[in-house]
């Protein structure tokens, strides 16, 4: 069989011929047919799984000829031509219902019509109510013709292809809420879509396309926009974010993409897509003066606590020397108490300080060895005997104070906490795809699971001030340096099993400057 | 040996109240306080007047310099200095600078003035370290 049931189902819808107006498309070329091939009755038909119809034609015929009896079904299941010069004559046709019936069709030719496929899906036929024949020539016409419908009929396939595709496109540019734009060589709008329109009042939107709009704005913003649409013309791209007053009166921070464009005729465009960042610029804005000055308070603060602190302490120290001789027992003791308790509250000001300075000057990245690194700072740290510090020996690329914050802080918990005269802090490097996974694990009393989530508060510390001195800064000030890395820090722990902290360090590139 | 005399210039009454009572302890008795930048210029300004009044004890053979002051801070105060300089004979002064920060910065910036002899840093500098500062210069 030439053709296949499914794939010219496909066919007919793919030409979309249930559509409107489909008909008068094929009425010259019926209209020809008869004139060529000199027969009176032609027609056009189609085929589906179901049935066959009349989509065009000269002559009466029954609107929709039920398949099975329909006389085109002849060339429809063929590829070649078919005629038959007289339908008595002939088995196919001599008791089909418009050969015994009106119109008493005698004589049939039919061109079939194939897609590029090799599908036919339909039949351009001629017909006489005598026998008859085509000569060379009228062969000729109705193939040509035949071949016209096809391409008709890609045409028309095409065309709502097309229109779909600009239906599809001009319902995303609509609901988009960036605006788009192009202007040609003259800096004239030729499109715009409705988030660009809508920034223009009302009765101004009738003049956006096919003008420039420079009028519309301040003389120096316009003057920026020309010099971004000249740029783009020339450098084919340019990237902008800028603060524009609109005609309808709003003020917008747009993050703008010009591009170049050809059409098919060489002519230079730019499309502009520009996207609404004024809520987002406003809130970064915001962000980064809360957060620089909540920085600036916390050094403010405690610089100026620090000063008159150290006044205290150094009365006192004054007293205590001056009264050498009289202080005694009780009164002794209560200045020991003011000295500790100052040289606490000079601690915790120092931690604060440092706390607001984390992620201030912190370097750019560099090659560091992780065991020199944790050396250097064990060396700050008063590492008391007996106890060992095992470092991998591996090269990483980090900034280095903030690395050194994180090893020398965990390192000092580790050794502050340590329930025991002697202990192994070890810490290890894993080079990970895109992070470095750094452990530091100590063999000291452990903490419970129920707490692993306060130590990384601030101001939490896990024992009373008094058994062990500490601000409660230390690891919050860890997590605030891996944070400006988006970095993290987590802890595996249980009592009695030592602690291990897991530190996630994105790696980077090693800066060039 | 005749113990120099010494301007303080602080904002801080009581950082001038511990300085002058090291001070004292050291052996330094002639010790003028002035509590900004402005009226520690004036007073070096009034040249002749004070000279007048404070005989050999002026111009101040030591300067101890608050960097964090309101109005003229420390900074501002050795600029002008350097200018009075020229035209006022201020050789014999020489400052020490009194801060509260340990920014390292601060200093190398305020050592660059050959007359700036020393940065103490307030609250860790004691008397002990007073006196050897003020020995030396």
């Amino acid at each position: 069989m030439p053709f296949h049931e499914e794939l010219r189902t496909q066919t007919l819808e793919k030409y979309h011929l249930t559509d409107d107006g489909i008909n008068e498309l094929f009425d010259d070329i019926v209209n020809f047919a008869t004139e060529g091939c000199d027969k009176p009755f032609a027609m056009i038909s189609f085929i589906d799984a179901d049935k066959s119809w009349v989509a065009s034609q000269v002559g009466r015929f029954p609107s929709e000829i039920e398949r099975k009896k329909g006389f085109s079904t002849l060339t429809i299941n063929q590829i070649n031509s078919v005629e038959i010069s007289d339908t008595l004559l002939d088995n196919r046709t001599k008791e089909s219902e418009c050969v015994v019936k009106a119109p008493n069709i005698r004589y049939y030719a039919g061109v079939p019509l194939v897609n590029s496929d090799k599908q036919t899906f339909g039949a351009l036929c001629v017909f006489d109510t005598k026998p008859n024949n085509l000569d060379k020539q009228q062969k000729s016409i109705l193939k040509l013709l035949a071949k016209d419908v096809v391409s008709q009929l890609e045409i028309h396939r095409k065309d709502h292809e097309l229109s779909k595709l600009k239906n599809l496109y001009q319902l995303i540019s609509e609901n988009n809420p960036d605006l788009i734009f192009a202007k040609d060589s003259d800096f004239k709008i030729q499109h715009a879509n409705s988030a660009f329109l809508s920034l223009f009042p009302e009765e101004a939107r009738n003049k956006v396309i096919g003008y420039t709009t420079l009028e519309e704005f301040d003389d120096d913003e316009a003057e920026a926009f020309l010099a971004q649409d000249k740029l783009a013309f020339e450098q084919g791209k340019t990237v902008t974010t800028e603060k524009i007053a609109f005609p309808n009166g709003e003020i917008r921070t747009l993050f703008t993409t010009k591009t170049r464009f050809e059409d098919s005729e060489g002519k230079a465009y730019i499309l502009g897509v520009a996207r609404d960042v004024t809520e987002r610029e406003d809130l970064i804005q915001r962000l980064e003066k809360s957060n620089s000055d909540l920085d600036e308070f916390a050094y403010i603060a405690s610089h100026d606590l620090k000063a008159p602190l150290n006044a205290i302490k150094r009365l006192a120290s004054w007293i205590e020397e001056d009264a050498a001789e009289v202080l005694q027992g009780e009164s002794l003791e209560h200045f020991g108490m003011i000295k500790n308790r100052i040289d606490r509250m000079n601690m915790l000001l120092k931690d604060l300080l440092d706390y607001s300075r984390v992620g201030k000057n912190d370097g750019i990245p560099q090659t560091l060895n992780l065991r020199e690194s944790a050396n250097h700072c064990v060396q700050l740290l008063d590492l008391p005997e007996g106890f060992v510090i095992e470092v991998d020996d591996t090269d990483l690329v980090l900034p280095k104070l903030p690395l050194e914050l994180v090893l020398t802080n965990l390192m000092s918990n580790a050794i502050k906490h340590h329930d025991k005269q002697s202990g192994l802090i070890k810490i290890k490097c894993k080079l990970l795809k895109n992070n470095y996974h750094l452990t530091v694990t100590d063999d000291g009393p452990g903490i419970a699971p129920a707490l692993h989530e306060k130590i990384f508060m601030k101001f939490q510390t896990l024992k009373p001030r008094d058994e062990v001195e500490g601000s409660g800064l230390g690891l919050a000030m860890v997590e605030k340096a891996l944070t400006n890395y988006s970095g993290s820090i987590s802890i595996e722990s249980d009592i009695g099993k030592g602690a291990t902290f897991i530190v996630i360090w994105p790696k980077s590139e090693i800066s060039n400057q | 040996m005749q113990q120099p005399s010494v301007l303080i210039i602080d904002d801080s009454e009581i950082e001038r109240y511990m300085l002058s009572h090291q001070l004292k302890k050291i052996g330094v008795s002639e010790i003028v306080q002035k509590n900004d930048g402005t009226s520690g210029l004036e007073f070096l300004s009034n040249y002749t007047q004070n000279q007048q009044q404070y005989g050999a004890n002026f111009p101040p053979a030591i300067i101890i310099l608050d960097v964090n002051m309101p109005i003229m801070g420390g900074f501002e105060f050795l600029q002008k200095f350097s200018e009075l300089k020229a035209q006022l004979n201020l050789d014999i002064c020489q400052i020490l600078m009194y801060s509260g920060s340990d920014d390292p910065q601060e200093k190398v910036r305020a050592m660059q003035y050959e007359f700036v002899k020393g940065f103490l840093i307030k609250g860790e500098s004691s008397t002990e370290d007073l006196k050897i500062e003020i020995g030396v210069l």
